[in-house]
């Protein structure tokens, strides 16, 4: 990130280059005051009041560009603790560029990089590393599940449960100073006491914030529902039939592949993205060969699986190897053809013994009932991976993992260990684990623990 | 007008650090202190050492210091701490005859030729235009090159027993002017600070066969090196415990309003790790038994001080409650508890060598820099007397690190951070605590040591000791023991279900947890016929089992080292707009190199240093 030492005034349009709209918003920051802007409007800003909205014109010279509406923010009290203007302009793509290109051709201001307005506000200490990654969670949301968690870091709720652990670990860090600083204060019996509460305290939060860790979580960010299946198994007609009934309103993923076909679509609050693998099967194709790889890596993440099957049609091979996956659902397409049922039972008894310990969702209806049904499943198992609240940031999840490790090999060296310097030794290291997740415990911290809670001293 | 390089200003237990090494560089150094108190006087617990600060005494005497001398043969009560806890958290520590103590260190004193021990109040100090020191006493005028301030608690000094206020820095001690007094151009902290004595009992007094004895343990080493490690110089006396009750705390409840502390009398604030019993009785209000050690302060005094009874409460409240103690029903008080109130200066305007940034040649050390302790003050007398000598020398400075010892986290934490209460050292300051042990305070210190380039019979022994040291890690590490040797007969003492399966060299079988590493190793050398100084092999045989344990940590901190040699150009952050006005002066004059200079200059901000660490990353 070339920006983290900038404090150039950065210009951007908040409101997305994508296409046009009623209204843009463009935002800048890091002027040091009003004066910054003159002749830019037809209004003198000197006197405006922060917070309060001015409409006014903007002019490029002598020529009139538009009429907005701009609102001033002064810092610190603003987004990212730095003065800011947001101007309303009118939302046409060209005339938003020809604005951009008004403040920034003299090199007045720069165009901000991504995510920099709200690294400032990081550096300013408007937002912990933690509300930064929920902003992002928030904004880039595929479902209410992660709308929630988003606006819960953002909030600091999260942070708050990370408070706890780190209130705990100085708890028992504090503990284990006890009954090496101060043992003739306090007496053996006090320090160890002290010191196994503290440990299990410490320990139990632990693993709480581990079981939030679900290994599947990471679907859950971009919940992708994916199509398998053998050529002509019928994937394309589902995956047509399933966007005309729930395409999304928003839809932009680029460009269709030879490797597969993707398309979102909302079921009860969660945008989906519904993927058509390219056909698996062995073949000399280069070009191919590698979409069925990509396709069975889309496969690898993803949050729902339905594997399709022609009855009609085997390739044995091929299939034992979409076999090696777990699938949420089995379809049997080509229901409407005649001997369907017999061939369906045949291949059911060839193929499903191979993929036994599977859970089964054997389905063979018509398209028009599919629907439903499919919808119910998905939602359930959204609604049951969601439950138990679990954390979606990498970051988070990646750390609170190593903690859980880290704090169970720390558990049986303070059972099995007497050098209580060795302990110590290893609880720092244990330290670091924490400390990159919720901040640096200082020694005067835990001394200060201490003595709030024992008495100590000569 | 006397000259002398160094002029030391008060003879506790940091200016007699100060004095004494300026004087082995063989400079002549003056010492003032107050007239009527002995030099190295004890006025608190007559102790030495103390977890944390036992280490503080072994580092000294490895860089030359006196305190273990004087503790040894002043030692009436030795004690190892945490003996149960592993080695690198063992602290020694000594109950001090404190009158044979004043009277050994006077006597070291007069044995130094260049130390001249002047007994005058001093009334005054300026610079003159040359930089010198004039120093203006109620008798004389002197002139010193570099003046080191060690005062303890007299300046602005003021008792407290109950209503009755007195000036003073201590008992039947007067008080000297209040710094801004005495050196116009420095201010003290606006927060003076607070600390406290107990009242001293009669030891005929005392119903001994009620508490609990704890003698003097033979096992412990003697501070000093170069003294028989066990060889105790005076005959050796038992500490007591007793404890207090409900009814002694309830006295001291009731008596609220007449405690200085309580009634807004004291404004000073005390340290929350030596409270008072007054803090004990309203800070714990459900906790009504606490430990009260009762200490002898001498073989020929009268006098025991019971620690953990400090009190400024009026003298009859006092009586009081110490006879409400089991054991103390028939207590004599000899002097009565009373509370201490004095000026600080602000220790962030002092630099690693403890000289004051803005008036060069002027170094402070001690009580006087808001911290507690004979040990953390003799600490820092020897580092500002050490550095006042090499800068007069033409040296470069002793600064140590704090992740090699404990006076370098002393050192740092008090330069870097404005404090709020006296400042005391616990091993939970150290990063590095596996490390930085008493065993291995030697080899810690002997690269310091060394660079003073003097002579003297301790520099012969450190010198011959690192030899022996290394030789000893090098034979660990080749020498091997195979899995039917002879020896491990010997060693079945210990353990006698647990066998080697294969053959591992020394170092590995001090590393096996079932094994105790010292006797292994004296019982491997005793085998094999060599001999080794006891401290050697006691302090290789603790590296070797700890020596995983260290490399794990260092990996930890290798990320923060890896910070610290980072390269920086200093003119660009000189200019930079992120960075503060005085922190940019403070970098201009430095001109650091790397983030771990930038990070060592005084009064570099967090938010600077998080500045340029950000660029880094």
């Amino acid at each position: 990130m070339k920006f983290l030492d900038s404090d150039d005034v950065i210009i951007a349009c908040s409101t997305g280059m994508t296409s046009n709209a009623a209204l843009a918003v463009i935002r800048i920051s890091g002027f040091k005051d009003l004066s910054f802007f003159s002749g830019f409007f037809s209004k003198n800003l000197a006197p405006i009041e922060p917070r309060k909205v001015y409409y006014t014109n903007l002019l490029d010279g002598e020529t009139h560009l538009d009429d907005l509406c701009l609102t001033y923010f002064k810092g610190p009290h603003s987004y990212n603790g730095e003065n800011t203007l947001e101007l309303s302009i009118h939302g046409n793509l060209l005339h938003v560029e020809r604005v951009l290109n008004l403040f920034t051709r003299n090199g007045l201001c720069r165009l901000a990089s991504p995510g920099e307005f709200t690294y400032r506000g990081l550096r300013n200490k408007k937002l912990n590393l933690s509300q930064v990654e929920g902003l992002d969670l928030f904004l880039n949301a595929e479902s209410v599940f992660a709308l929630g968690q988003g606006l819960s870091l953002l909030n600091g709720d999260l942070q708050e449960n990370y408070h706890k652990l780190y209130e705990l670990f100085l708890r028992h860090k504090s503990a284990l100073e006890l009954s090496i600083d101060f043992l003739d204060d306090v007496g053996e019996e006090t320090a160890q006491g002290y010191f196994k509460e503290s440990l299990l305290g410490l320990a139990k939060s632990v693993s709480a914030l581990a079981k939030r860790v679900l290994p599947q979580s990471q679907s859950l960010i971009e919940p992708d529902i994916v199509l398998v299946g053998l050529p002509n198994s019928g994937k394309s007609s589902l995956f047509n039939f399933l966007l005309s009934q729930d395409r999304a309103i928003v839809s932009s993923i680029a460009g269709t592949t030879r490797d597969y076909l993707a398309e979102k679509i909302q079921f009860d609050g969660v945008n989906y993205r519904l993927i058509d693998t390219a056909g698996v099967r062995e073949t000399k194709d280069q070009i191919e060969s590698q979409g069925v790889a990509r396709s069975l890596s889309r496969l690898k993440n993803a949050f729902f699986r339905i594997l399709l099957i022609n009855p009609f049609e085997t390739d044995d091979e091929a299939f034992a190897e979409l076999l090696k996956f777990d699938y949420d659902l089995i379809y049997f397409s080509h229901s409407d053809v005649a001997g369907f049922e017999e061939k369906k039972t045949l291949f059911v008894d060839r193929f499903c013994r191979v993929a036994s310990g599977q859970n089964l969702n054997i389905l063979s209806l018509d398209e028009k009932f599919i629907h439903n049904i499919l919808k119910l499943h998905i939602n359930k198992k959204y609604l049951s991976l969601t439950s138990g609240n679990p954390i979606l940031l990498d970051r988070h999840k990646s750390l609170i993992l190593q903690l859980e490790t880290a704090i169970r090999s720390y558990q049986d060296l303070a059972e099995n260990e007497s050098d209580i310097a060795i302990i110590g030794s290893e609880l720092n290291t244990l330290g670091h684990c924490i400390s990159e997740l919720i901040g640096i415990i200082s020694p005067d911290q835990v001394l200060d623990s201490i003595f709030s809670n024992f008495c100590i001293g000569k | 007008m006397k000259t002398f390089d160094i002029i030391v200003v008060g003879g506790g237990h940091a200016g007699l650090e100060a004095a004494h090494i300026g004087a082995q560089f063989g400079l002549n150094i003056a010492l003032i202190t107050m007239p009527g108190i002995g030099i190295g006087s004890a006025p608190c617990n007559p102790s030495v050492g103390g977890v944390g600060k036992g280490q503080v005494v072994r580092e000294l005497d490895a860089l030359g210091g006196v305190m273990g001398i004087l503790a040894d043969k002043a030692g009436i009560q030795f004690r190892t701490l945490n003996e149960s806890k592993g080695f690198a958290v063992q602290s020694s520590r000594v109950q001090i005859d404190k009158e044979l103590y004043s009277i050994e260190a006077e006597a070291l004193t007069a044995s130094v030729e260049n130390i001249t021990v002047i007994r005058e109040k001093v009334l005054n100090i300026s610079k003159t235009d040359s930089g010198e020191f004039q120093i203006t006493t109620t008798d004389g005028l002197y002139l010193g090159k570099k003046t080191i301030m060690t005062v303890g608690t007299f300046l602005g000094g003021k008792l407290h027993t109950g209503q009755t206020q007195t000036q003073g820095g201590r008992f039947e001690c007067e008080s000297s002017p209040s710094l801004d007094t005495l050196f116009s151009q420095i201010k003290t902290r606006p927060a003076r600070f607070k600390t406290g004595t107990p009242p001293r009992i009669h030891k005929d007094s005392i119903d001994y066969s009620k508490l609990v004895e704890q003698p003097s343990d033979e096992q412990t080493r003697n501070f000093h090196c170069l003294h028989d490690s066990h060889k105790r110089f005076i005959p050796q006396v038992s500490c007591w415990l007793a404890h207090t009750n409900g009814t002694m705390m309830g006295i001291i409840r009731d008596n609220k309003e007449k405690s200085p502390m309580y009634n807004g009398q004291i404004q000073g604030v005390g340290a929350r790790y030596c409270p008072s019993i007054e803090d004990k009785a309203f800070r714990y209000p459900d906790k009504n038994i606490h430990h009260v050690f009762i200490e002898p302060e001498g073989l020929n005094l009268d006098t025991m001080y019971p620690s953990g009874i400090s009190s400024s409460l009026p003298k009859e409240v006092q009586e009081d409650f110490v006879r409400s103690v089991e054991g103390l029903e028939n207590a004599k008080i000899l002097v009565y508890g009373y509370a201490v109130e004095y000026d600080v200066v602000d220790t962030t305007a002092l630099n690693q060598t403890l000289e004051h940034q803005e008036i060069p040649g002027l170094y402070f050390a001690g009580q006087v820099n808001g911290t507690s302790g004979y040990e953390e003050a003799a600490g820092q007398g020897l580092i500002a007397g050490t550095n006042a000598a090499l800068s007069l020398i033409g040296a470069s400075p002793l600064i140590l690190s704090r992740h090699e010892s404990y006076i370098g986290v002393m050192i740092e934490d008090l330069i870097s951070n404005t404090r709020d209460e006296p400042y005391r050292l616990f091993t939970a300051r150290s990063e590095n605590r596996l490390f930085i042990r008493e065993d291995n305070s030697i080899l810690r210190m002997y690269p310091y040591r060394a660079q003073f380039g003097l002579n003297t019979q301790l520099d012969f022994y450190l010198g011959h000791y690192i030899g022996e040291y290394e030789i000893l890690m090098e034979i660990c590490d080749n020498q091997m023991i195979s899995e039917d040797s002879e020896l491990l007969k010997n060693l079945s003492g210990e353990s006698d279900h647990q066998k080697l399966i294969k053959r591992i060299s020394v170092t590995d079988l001090l590393r096996q947890g079932w094994l105790n590493p010292i006797t292994t190793l004296e019982i491997i050398l005793n085998f094999y016929e060599m001999n080794f100084n006891s401290d050697v092999i006691k302090s290789v045989a603790i590296s070797k089992k700890y020596d995983g344990y260290i490399k794990r940590s260092d990996a930890q901190f290798d990320k923060v080292k890896k910070l610290e040699t980072m390269k920086l150009n200093w003119e660009e952050l000189a200019v930079s707009k992120n960075i503060s006005f005085e922190c940019k002066q403070r970098i201009t004059r430095i001109k650091p190199e790397t983030f771990g200079q930038l990070k060592l200059i005084e009064g570099i901000r967090p938010a600077t240093l998080a500045v340029v660490a950000a660029r880094a990353l």
